[in-house]
């Protein structure tokens, strides 16, 4: 068809002006693809964090521990019974690689003369270990997860509360708490290690204890609840639902619905980049734009003289829009694979980012170039050269042939 | 209706005023004229006398203030844009000073984008635009792009381009202005030849007296005014 070899032939007759314009093209499609790579992988840090720091995939509990508020220690908590089906049905589901206990408690710790409230996990810290290297992580002195199964009187407490405590490890504490029956129990237990969050808010409570420590502080061998973590967050679903089935009088959450943050972030970050998206596509609108009508000027007698022998203008525009098009998609093709090269760059510099607000600790800038959302911009970017020729045509039939014509 | 049952272009009392500037210029003055087919017609007249707008008014490229120009039996201000178009590529062809062939396409494709929208095949198409390039001597530079020519071959380009399509009517303007005497004389024995051949007429604008006198007619421009 001829509009389409003139397109092309005009597409590689190029000037100055043409890479001009495809430069700009492909830096705005490199912006934008960058964008979406660092947003890729803040999302996937952040949902990795959430499930791995603690959250897992999926939780069971009774609901009421869920929704409402312990009026007493442990009171909507988990029976030994209920326990070791859970137990027993994850062990047999061939989608749940890990099944963990947890108790959520609080009370009093105190060394020497000072006592400050802490609010404890505890935890099976050998499963909790292959869940994540964050969760019961320390910065000073040992994990619980190297205690041997009879040493039970350890804990690792937040940083902050260490330094309040005036604590360090090898040091003794008491901890003191209200237990099932509503009495008051204390233990003596010994600091094993100290950990960080990053956030001092957090650091200035948390307290990690074996489950059995906390049983036996609490005199019950119930727990609060259970955290699974799947072999594929595929099968969140088909898990929820079969769990919902076996246990109609618990409640199954997932990740999300137990992080809202995740959801805000998403949110957030989304209406941001759209934002940034509008801006730089603006940019190659108008560049696009700019370009395709100086092209209709310089080409003016070619437009006339072709107009003059009486060939359709509709073919005419078509062969713009078919070389505008042909632009976008060179220049959105360039700025892709450049996409992938830079995204690779910025992994391998290891660029350390300021530490975001309420954290004391910077991260390591990561990208991650998502094939899906780039394979949109690439047909957003050619969509947008094509709108922009559209509108530059507009100026076809207001040509003024005679003049035109003789260039 | 028209003066003649055979005329293929009456210009009837055409006058043409351009308002560009402050003051107002007559580029035609009450115009008429016939044109009859198969003629080679010279529009002669020193620069600035209306030659170029007579062409362009007869080509369906301006339209004339006052007046009425009939294109083969068609009264040309009824006609609307699309329908201008469809006639100007069914009936006319052009001839363009600067020759004004497509730099991206060969002289071959040049050719053929006047038989765009005929009822032809591909190979139909390919095989009447090599031979309208063997009928002006250039089948030898069919491949060849325009910037590979010289000026006289772009210009036997020109007309083959404007001739492919059999029109019944060409509008040269100033065919030869810009090409050396030797070029310029083949061109013309080269039009002389393919009105005869083909039956159509061509309306030439020029001043230069060479061309004028192997013509079949001659009309005057003075000033906007025609004496025939
Ligand atoms: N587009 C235009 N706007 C204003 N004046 C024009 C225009 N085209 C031609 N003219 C004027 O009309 C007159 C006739 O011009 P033209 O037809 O080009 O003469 P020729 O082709 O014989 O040299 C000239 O005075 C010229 O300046
Ligand atoms: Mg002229």
């Amino acid at each position: 068809m001829i509009w389409l070899t003139l397109a092309w032939r005009n597409f590689i007759r190029n000037t100055r002006k043409s890479y001009f314009t495809l430069l700009i093209i492909v830096v705005g499609t490199v912006a934008c693809a960058i964008g979406l790579a660092y947003i890729s992988a803040t999302f996937m840090l952040v949902k990795e964090g959430t499930i791995r720091g603690g959250v897992g995939h999926l939780q069971i509990a009774s609901s009421d521990w869920f929704d409402g508020h312990e009026e007493s220690t442990l009171e909507h908590g988990l029976a030994p019974e209920l326990t070791r089906r859970i137990e027993k049905f994850s062990d047999e589901h061939p989608d749940i690689k890990l099944a963990m206990p947890r108790i959520r408690f609080q009370g009093l710790i105190s060394h020497g003369d000072t006592s400050l409230v802490f609010i404890g996990d505890a935890v099976k810290a050998k499963l909790e270990r292959q869940l994540s290297q964050s969760f019961v992580s320390t910065v000073e002195g040992q994990g619980l997860e190297y205690l041997t199964p009879e040493q039970v009187y350890y804990v690792v407490i937040g940083s902050e509360l260490a330094r309040l405590l005036g604590v360090s490890p090898g040091d003794d504490i008491t901890l003191m708490a209200v237990t099932v029956h509503g009495g008051i129990n204390a233990v003596d237990a010994t600091v094993s290690g100290i950990s960080s969050s990053g956030n001092p808010d957090i650091d200035k409570m948390q307290l990690y204890a074996p489950l059995e420590l906390a049983q036996s502080l609490l005199l019950t061998n119930k727990v609060s609840k259970f955290v699974l973590f799947l072999q594929e967050p595929h099968a969140i679903p088909d898990v929820q639902a079969a769990l919902t089935a076996d246990f109609p009088q618990l409640a199954v959450r997932t990740w999300q619905q137990l992080s809202p943050f995740y959801e805000q972030m998403v949110a957030l970050y989304s209406r941001q980049f759209i934002v940034f998206g509008i801006i730089i596509g603006m940019v190659v609108a108008l560049t696009t734009g700019n370009a395709m009508l100086m092209n209709l000027f310089d080409r003016k007698q070619e437009l006339a003289t072709m107009s003059s022998m009486g060939l359709p203008e509709a073919g005419i525009r078509i062969s713009y829009l078919f070389e505008s098009a042909l632009l976008g998609i060179s220049a959105g093709a360039i700025g892709l694979v450049l996409s992938v090269a830079v995204c690779e760059l910025i992994n391998l510099a290891s660029i350390t980012m300021p530490p975001p607000p309420g954290r004391s600790e910077g991260y390591t800038l990561m990208v991650l170039f998502d094939v899906g959302p780039s394979l949109l911009l690439w047909a957003g970017v050619i969509l947008l050269c094509v709108i922009a020729a559209a509108f530059a045509t507009n100026r076809i039939n207001k040509l003024q042939l005679v003049e035109a014509i003789n260039g | 209706m028209s003066s003649s049952s055979q005329a293929i272009v009456v210009c009837r009392q055409v006058s043409k005023r351009y308002r560009k500037g402050e003051i107002p210029v007559d580029a035609l003055k009450r115009v008429d004229l016939t044109l009859n087919p198969g003629q080679l017609i010279a529009a002669s007249g020193p620069s600035g006398s209306g030659k170029s707008t007579l062409l362009n008014l007869i080509g369906l490229l301006d339209q004339p203030s006052t007046g009425t120009i009939e294109l083969f039996g068609q009264r040309s201000e009824v006609l609307k844009r699309k329908e201008r178009q469809a006639l100007r590529r069914k009936y006319l062809g052009f001839i363009f000073q600067n020759f004004n062939l497509l730099p991206v396409l060969n002289a071959v494709e040049n050719v053929e984008l006047s038989l765009y929208g005929h009822p032809l095949s591909k190979d139909q198409i390919r095989n009447q635009a090599l031979a309208m390039l063997q009928q002006v001597g250039l089948l030898n530079r069919a491949y060849h792009y325009p910037k590979e020519l010289s000026g006289g071959q772009q210009q036997r380009v020109g007309i083959a381009r404007a001739l492919v399509h059999k029109p019944k009517l060409v509008m040269a303007d100033e065919p030869t202005a810009n090409l050396d005497t030797g070029s310029a004389t083949e061109i013309i024995s080269l039009m002389r030849n393919l009105s005869h051949e083909i039956g159509t007429t061509f309306l030439v604008s020029t001043h230069d007296p060479r061309l004028i006198k192997n013509m079949d007619r001659e009309v005057t421009l003075t000033d906007g005014v025609l004496l025939s």
